[in-house]
């Protein structure tokens, strides 16, 4: 169930951000950043439900923060990068 | 009555298990499993039940000399080895100065009733042994019937004390006739199939890290000769002669064992002890997941006998390391590698196992080696079940070709638990990074790093200290959804 769920709010965020995007050329660098956004927040979620699941609380969002701080910083020099991009367009 | 019960004491009664069993090893080899697709196509099936980042190697990662490593077999002719080590430190001191860590870490304890009777706890009236409040308690108690497998005192009592319990028959109880008188023949196949369906038998039963290895020359070296089980009332002498069946004398917890030299072959397994169940437990003399296994490995490895003597072969159980270190044989059979804590620790459970068990059998096995997962290269940067020993009985130090004690052994390079000194806690078991029991996937990277690379354990140390992993405070437990029996099996 966990994860029909992941995957239609997935679907529906990806339609939205194609959406919004759909005059943006992206690079090859784009899609290696994205991939690498989508790969931290998923083991970052992944490593946040099992640890809360076996007890391990603190471990579960020093984690969370460390998966999730990385995904975020990746998405801000991305969301840079395009913002340049479409600037300099 | 009380003649018997004289042997089982705290310290005869759980402390010879074979825990620490003077493990052995060899020298580190790290090359691959497989070196193409082919090899591993052709993956011998003892490793199919093994995580992928789990190496075999020729040599176990402890490394041995066999000319130094002292025979335990027949030409040994020294004190019974294991079992009977006297105790360090009187009940007293023990009781105190496992209350001071308790209380250090969990200051508002509720001590509940003392375990008097528990088997295995301190049977000093004066500092008697304490699990916790009165759930913890009661938990422990459920799990005392069949303690290491001996009967309850009535039916000792019933038989004048000619049974004591399902150990007495190290041969198994064979509760059919042999194969021949029930209208059949032994069953055949190849050593592969045979242990495929033993593997597959013995998993259903309870265990896991099923492999075999042959009686060689090195395994002889670890075999006893002679051995003094904590239940018996005089050593056991074990030899191989031209006999068609094992020969006991007496029957019935026999001194003297005759093995048919056709049993060439030890088959090893082991069972998991409930991790969070262990871990969640304050450290005193017992908890319910040590104890419930006790009570249960006896009786799986009885059936692993019968199942074996069902399909026509014989066996002869190292129960309580009957006749070889549980250490030594779990490393040589590839169930996991000699750790720190003076015992076993397995690629999937780390340390929390209880124990090495396995048997001597007439039936072919497909032979095992070795495995090399980065454990004991993890051990030597981490420490942490030596900083949480409320005994101090775990090294510290670096591990150590010789002996220190008369009741150790040397030969091979590990750190030696003194074991006059462990409390059997367990609180080392509630520790090791290697447990890792939830589920989350961080884990199967780092144990798959830790296989390859050593350079990012003392990163993977310090992780699991500040992500506070390891021991849990018990209440937690109570208000949780375990896994039946408590073990997750899908781990």
């Amino acid at each position: 169930m966990n994860y029909l769920i992941g995957l239609l709010i997935g679907i529906v965020i990806a339609l939205i951000a194609y959406t919004l995007n759909r005059k943006v050329s992206f690079k090859w660098y784009d899609w290696v950043l994205g991939v690498a956004i989508l790969g931290l927040l998923s083991v970052g979620t992944q490593h946040l439900l099992s640890s809360l699941a076996g007890f391990e609380t603190s471990a579960a969002w020093f984690g969370f923060a460390i998966f999730g701080g990385l995904a975020v910083v990746l998405a801000l020099v991305e969301w840079r990068l395009l913002s340049a991009r479409n600037k300099a367009a | 009555m009380a003649q018997f019960h004289s042997v089982l004491s705290r310290r005869d009664f759980m402390k010879g298990l074979g825990l620490a069993g003077a493990g052995v090893g060899a020298a580190a080899a790290v090359s691959p499993v497989f070196r193409d697709l082919d090899e591993m196509a052709s993956a011998p099936s003892a490793r199919v039940n093994m995580p992928w980042w789990v190496k075999q190697v020729n040599e176990t990662t402890t490394p041995i000399d066999w000319d130094v490593l002292p025979t335990l077999g027949p030409a040994y002719k020294g004190p019974p080895p294991m079992g009977l080590i006297p105790p360090a430190y009187p009940e007293s001191e023990i009781f105190r100065m496992k209350m001071d860590r308790i209380l250090e870490k969990y200051p508002n304890w509720d001590k509940g009733a003392n375990t008097l009777g528990f088997p295995g706890a301190s049977s000093d009236p004066e500092y008697p042994d304490y699990v916790g409040d009165i759930k913890d308690n009661a938990l422990v108690m459920g799990a005392a019937l069949l303690n290491m497998g001996m009967f309850p005192k009535e039916l000792i009592m019933a038989t004048h004390g000619a049974y004591m319990g399902l150990t007495d028959h190290p041969e198994g109880w064979r509760i059919m006739p042999a194969v021949e008188q029930r209208g059949g023949t032994k069953w055949q196949g190849t050593p592969e199939e045979a242990l495929k369906i033993v593997r597959a038998a013995v998993r259903f039963y309870g265990f896991d890290d099923v492999t075999a290895i042959p009686v060689d020359d090195h395994f002889l070296k670890v075999m006893y000769g002679e051995k003094w089980l904590i239940t018996h009332g005089a050593p056991t002498t074990f030899e191989f002669g031209d006999v068609d069946d094992i020969v006991c004398t007496p029957a019935i917890r026999p001194t003297k064992i005759v093995l048919p030299r056709r049993m060439k072959w030890f088959l090893q397994f082991s069972s998991r002890q409930p991790g969070e169940v262990t871990r969640h437990a304050l450290g005193t003399t017992q908890n319910a997941g040590q104890a419930y296994y006790y009570t249960s490995w006896v009786k799986i490895v009885k059936s692993i006998q019968d199942f074996l003597w069902g399909l026509g072969y014989i066996s002869l159980d190292n129960c309580n390391g009957r006749f070889a270190p549980t250490g030594a044989t779990g490393i040589l059979a590839g169930a996991g590698e000699l750790a720190r804590w003076g015992g076993v620790m397995t690629p999937k459970y780390g340390i929390s196992v209880r124990v090495m068990h396995g048997v001597l059998t007439d039936l072919p096995l497909e032979e095992c080696k070795p495995i090399d997962f980065g454990g004991r290269k993890f051990c030597e940067t981490c420490g942490i079940c030596a900083d949480a020993c409320p005994m101090g009985a775990i090294s510290k130090d670096e591990p150590t070709w010789d002996a220190a004690k008369p009741y150790q052994y040397g030969g091979y390079l590990t750190w030696r638990t003194d074991m006059a000194v462990c409390s059997h806690c367990p609180v080392c078991q509630g520790t090791c990074p290697f447990n890792a029991f939830d589920k989350s996937g961080v884990h199967e990277l780092v144990k798959g790093t830790v296989a390859n690379t050593s350079i990012f354990n003392g990163f993977f140390t310090s992780m699991d200290k500040s992500f506070d992993y390891g021991r849990k405070p018990p209440e937690e437990w109570w208000n949780s959804e375990q896994p039946v029996t408590g073990i997750d099996t899908s781990i």
